[in-house]
């Protein structure tokens, strides 16, 4: 199903968050320093007020979410912030294998049913993925990825 | 003479075992990229940016520069296999590609893709040769008011020549310019914008933020169609020696149309802010204005895929020109091959001709060899790239999120950088869905900080007045049109206005 909304005031009022949230957190600097910040809050904040009425004035409705299953993104999106809330706990290693499995078994079971050997088939690839990222990073670059409480 | 000289050195530096090994990498990595649909050559370059550090600059640069090349040969197997676009710029394939593959001549149509991809890389790279050392010698007259006035015509052309709405285009650069605000200040070392918060101080880096716009955020809208797609007519081709011949013959025939495209592919691809996409459109739309079987268009008209082709890759080549002569992009590729350059502590510029010949010119000369070894991998390896497209979807992806996660997290080993890479992802999904052109956000990233520094300096030499952007000549010019082109789209609309009185008439 199509959703359809007014882009120009999703915009504008976006935009005018955006500048919101800056100059509420723009601290107590100096003239000189904040010059140029102050220049481009106004202009963001005159940008998106254009955005707004025109939005008002000439409202033109378009398809935001075409067809797609927003059911879905969302899901694969809260996976996505476990998984990084989960890394400086469990370390990369064993949060990447455990998040990108459930990942790929969310993601399948859009298409088919997810068997306990496809679930295993899955696993068993994540694994491969992810050790092979795991070892040219840090036995091979030496990149010290969060080893979290498992590893140290 | 001397710039054979140059460029013979650079051939030394592109052809050492290890630099062909990183280029080939590159180019293989490049492919894949182009191929897959939603994972652009931007997002390949800015994931496998961080990855750079551990090499030499001049390595480096040409392991990234044939990511680039690749992407942009790669793109053409979809559309004109599946009829999905791998890349923005191969939209224009669809057109004649697809309906070819549909008639049974794949193998002739990727050929000729190939073929005209070489061929518009090679032109390109002649004119960048010939170009490249007078431009860089022409900077060395710039001064902070110059350089000011260009980064303006820089953000300028987003506006005047983008495809976007201006209003949403100014949205996006005033916001990618205020995210280079945060942090310390880069003159007087105070804290600004930072919430109060001691994470925020180190500011937002380039590269966290352009892996999760262009990368994370790619996924997820990829994602949303791919919950959605439905099974297409799949063909599936290889290319032969007498497709490979016939397409030589074809190309030879357009050739004057492919020199054309090229050249102006060239100059398109040189204007910062346009890249690769309109330049294959305007490619197509030239080939078919002054051809002289326009109606064979869209059926699939050998020439529709030519000159499209060969014009996206002389634009790829042209983008690099201001990028390594100016330190402005020419495309948003541009812009994070640039903040690599930023990374390995190198400045654009006349100075890097100077200082650093073996990477301005391996570099150059990469352009060469990576074309034709980009040409040879894509003739003997089209089914194989093409079945990319099969690995499943729930598989690839933890491979690119990992991806974008390492490369967020290895420039500066910190979580808040894999935290702003989720967080930008998510606000490049949004800006993509409210129709946000990413491209001059990215730009104004790399060019944000500069664009400050030489702005405060210019007031500092004229004590405060703006006039000392109008006054000196090469600065007045490049403010000059710039305000015109930030002016161009009000006057749009107004003709438009006008025009659609005069069509309803009095009463």
């Amino acid at each position: 199903m199509t959703r359809r909304a007014n882009t120009d005031l999703l915009s504008g009022i976006l935009g005018l968050a955006i500048a919101g949230v800056f100059w509420w957190g723009r601290g107590d600097v100096g003239r000189l320093s904040i010059m140029f910040p102050h220049a481009l809050l106004f202009l963001l904040a005159a940008f998106s007020v254009a955005l707004v009425v025109k939005g008002l004035v000439r409202p033109e409705r378009r398809s935001i979410f075409a067809e797609g299953d927003r059911a879905k993104i969302i899901g694969s999106g809260a996976i996505l912030f476990v998984w990084v809330l989960a890394i400086p706990y469990i370390g990369f290693f064993l949060s990447s294998v455990a998040g990108f499995w459930v990942m790929a078994c969310y993601l399948a079971s859009s298409r088919r049913e997810v068997t306990p050997l496809l679930a295993a088939k899955l696993f068993c690839v994540v694994l491969a993925e992810v050790t092979f990222f795991y070892l040219i990073f840090a036995k091979l670059l030496y990149v010290p990825l969060p080893t979290g409480a498992f590893f140290q | 003479m001397d710039t054979l000289v140059h460029l013979w050195s650079g051939l030394g530096v592109a052809m050492q075992p290890f630099s062909l090994l990183m280029m080939t990498l590159g180019l293989i990595l490049g492919l894949a990229v182009g191929v897959l649909p939603g994972l652009g050559g931007t997002a390949g370059v800015a994931l496998l940016l961080p990855v750079t550090v551990f090499v030499a600059p001049e390595v480096a640069i040409i392991f990234l520069g044939a990511i680039y090349w690749g992407a942009l040969f790669g793109g053409v197997i979809t559309s004109v296999l599946f009829a999905i676009p791998g890349e923005p710029w191969s939209v224009a394939l669809i057109f004649d590609g697809y309906p070819m593959s549909k008639q049974g001549r794949s193998g002739l149509a990727l050929a000729a893709s190939f073929l005209s991809s070489f061929v518009g890389i090679i032109i390109a790279a002649f004119f960048f040769v010939a170009a490249a050392l007078p431009l860089a010698l022409l900077a060395l007259r710039f001064g902070p008011p110059e350089m000011f006035a260009i980064m303006m015509l820089a953000f300028s052309t987003f506006v005047g020549l983008g495809t976007g709405k201006a209003s949403k285009t100014l949205v996006s650069t005033a916001f990618g310019l205020l995210l280079t605000a945060v942090g310390l200040d880069i003159v007087t070392g105070r804290p600004r914008l930072t919430f109060g918060t001691i994470t925020w101080m180190s500011g937002f880096d380039f590269v966290p933020v352009t892996i999760g716009l262009f990368g994370l955020g790619e996924i997820l809208i990829d994602g949303e169609d791919r919950f959605s797609a439905e099974a297409r007519e799949v063909i599936l081709a290889k290319v032969g020696w007498a497709d490979i011949k016939e397409g030589m013959r074809e190309i030879w025939k357009f050739f004057p149309q492919t020199v054309m495209a090229s050249i102006m592919g060239f100059f398109v691809g040189v204007l910062p802010g346009t890249g690769a996409t309109p330049a294959s459109f305007l490619g197509y739309g030239l080939a078919k204005q002054y051809s002289k079987n326009p109606e064979k268009y869209g059926k699939g008209a050998i020439e529709g895929i030519i000159a499209p082709q060969s014009a996206a890759n002389a634009a790829g080549a042209g983008s690099l020109l201001p990028m390594i002569t100016l330190g402005i992009p020419g495309s948003p590729t541009a812009a994070v091959l640039l903040a690599g350059l930023y990374m390995w502590g190198l400045w654009p510029g006349p100075r890097l001709f100077l200082e650093q010949p073996a990477f301005v010119w391996g570099l150059i000369a990469s352009l060469f060899l990576a074309a034709l070894v980009c040409l040879i991998i894509c003739l003997a390896f089209t089914p194989m790239l093409a079945a990319i497209m099969r690995i499943p979807w729930g598989l690839l992806t933890p491979i690119i999120v990992v991806a974008c996660f390492v490369g967020s997290y290895v420039m500066r080993n910190l979580m808040f950088d894999v935290i702003c890479t989720l967080a930008f992802g998510l606000i490049g999904y949004i800006m993509k869905k409210l129709k946000y052109a990413l491209a001059p956000m990215a730009v104004a990233l790399v060019l944000g900080d500069m664009t400050e520094v030489f702005l405060r300096q210019s007031l500092i030499m004229s004590d405060g007045s703006f006039a000392i952007f109008f006054t000196r000549p090469i600065a007045a010019v490049c403010m000059s049109f710039a305000l015109l082109l930030f002016a161009f789209p009000a006057f749009k609309l107004y003709r438009e206005k006008r025009k659609a009185r005069v069509s309803i008439g009095p009463g």
